[in-house]
């Protein structure tokens, strides 16, 4: 048992996933990055890109699920194998949701950018922007490494996100209070704000399921 | 309950140690699976059982096996009514080349049985267990040779249940078969066990995990795991096992 060699189309096969899901990830980062930027600065390109890298992520993630059902159906993995394919299927499907998200943030910002926004609440996005990058790269690696330290620390990391979604709350309303030009835009700076807290959240769950897959226990409920 | 119970079994060939300290239980009316590379000692843990490898000459056994707790190796064993207990099914069918009712009730005459209407009983209801009645009982004067692999091979388990056992071995019993047959032999496990403890050695995992409610794991004739299907086959305790059965295994 020295060397540890599943068949080789296993292996080619297993490979290729981790490709297209590093392929996956790396795109719902570059995602959220366009989201900073438009943020920042809104661009017509940029957003029209931020759409299109959405749908590219629809259509990648249904491809990588067919890969996975036809690699499950014909390879039949077991053990940790079985609970990776399992883990990906639900894993790709956050990203593909992170995507949306992004989408629905560009259209948001696409509403606003007009609108002389407080300075305080865009940077407090961008930061939020900033973190959930941090966030999303994190995640996407502790579950391709297994890592269940880190998986865990998204939890953690995603208090800091709450904060900042909290302090966003309080000054769009103490914004709308005094001042009334601001009003017509509260739902989407709402919406905003709230789309990327659900970023964040992908990123705990993809955390959630890479601990499920390690220890199949579902963290603060089974531990 | 336990129907078979070993204890620090050890056994020999000659001079090659083949299993190596092997405690294992297994349970009333389950069905347990036996996986492991060639050679890993698992057809001979099968065969000691109903002491088919006493029929080698250098064969030695030390430790303990029992059956309802009785010692299978006690010198006051009756070898021929342990094997009526614990019958067996081999990897390729090898019915008789007599007819198909007569290889059923072979066993039920050699066993001294001659109460022809009992005979016919038993053997219409070995068969229908065996879940092959409806495709034999218009020609059963017919040679059992006759029939496919798999009407074969349910035939023998018709054979074996006929003398009421306690506990049914199956070394690879579909390895010779087509998946339908497989598929008719897995569905016959499901609804042997009811009855009959059965143990089986394959060297298909998904079999494994289909049929079985125990996997034990042997490697080099030393019993590495042995667990509930479903947890062996998902999150094993040992990284042996986990290398085996997802194939990283050099």
């Amino acid at each position: 048992m020295s060397e540890k060699t599943p068949g080789i189309s296993f292996q080619n096969r297993m490979d290729n996933i981790v490709d297209d899901y590093r392929e996956l990830g790396n795109l719902a980062i570059r995602l959220n990055g366009d989201v900073v930027k438009l943020l920042e600065n809104y661009d017509e390109s940029v957003h029209k890109s931020i759409s299109a890298g959405s749908s590219t992520l629809d259509i990648k993630t249904i491809n990588l699920e067919r890969v996975c059902i036809r690699f499950m159906a014909t390879e039949q993995p077991l053990a940790k194998d079985l609970l990776f394919i399992e883990s990906m299927l639900r894993v790709i499907s956050h990203i593909k949701r992170v995507g949306h998200l992004c989408a629905k943030i560009a259209d948001s910002i696409r509403n606003i950018h007009e609108v002389p926004i407080p300075e305080k609440i865009l940077n407090q996005m961008a930061l939020m922007g900033e973190y959930i990058g941090v966030m999303l790269k994190k995640s996407f690696s502790v579950f391709l490494n297994h890592d269940l330290d880190k998986a865990r620390e998204l939890d953690r990391d995603d208090d800091k996100i709450d904060e900042l979604y909290d302090s966003i709350l309080n000054e769009v309303t103490s914004t709308m209070i005094n001042d009334a030009e601001f009003a017509p835009y509260i739902i989407d700076t709402i919406f905003l704000a709230r789309y990327m807290e659900r970023i964040a959240d992908k990123a705990v769950s993809i955390g959630s399921r890479t601990i499920f897959m390690i220890t199949l226990k579902r963290p603060g409920i089974d531990e | 309950m336990y129907r078979i119970t070993a204890e620090h079994l050890n056994t020999y060939f000659g001079d090659a140690h083949i299993l190596k300290d092997i405690s294992l239980k297994v349970a009333e009316n389950t069905v347990m699976a036996l996986i492991g590379p060639s050679g890993c000692g698992k057809s001979t843990f099968l065969r000691s059982i109903n002491r088919m490898n006493d029929l080698i000459a250098s064969f030695k056994l030390e430790g303990t096996l029992l059956l309802d707790g009785n010692d299978i190796y006690s010198k006051n064993m009756d070898v021929v009514d342990l094997r009526r207990r614990v019958g067996m099914v081999f990897q390729k069918p090898n019915p008789f080349p007599k007819s198909i009712f007569e290889n059923v009730a072979y066993g039920l005459r050699i066993h001294g049985n001659d109460d022809e209407d009992y005979i016919a009983q038993r053997v219409e209801e070995s068969l229908k267990s065996a879940a092959i009645w409806d495709e034999v009982k218009d020609k059963l004067d017919q040679s059992a040779l006759g029939l496919s692999g798999g009407q074969q091979q349910r035939l023998c388990i018709a054979r074996t249940i006929a003398n009421n056992p306690e506990v049914i071995l199956m070394d690879e019993p579909c390895s010779a078969l087509d998946p339908i047959s497989t598929l008719k032999i897995e569905d016959l496990i499901h609804e042997l066990k009811k009855d009959y403890t059965i143990v089986i050695v394959t060297h298909n995992m998904q079999q494994a995990s289909r049929v079985s409610d125990f996997t034990s794991f042997f490697l080099n004739g030393e019993l590495i795991e042995s667990e509930k299907t479903e947890k062996l086959f998902v999150s094993p305790k040992e990284k042996k096992t986990e290398e085996y059965i997802t194939g990283r295994f050099g």
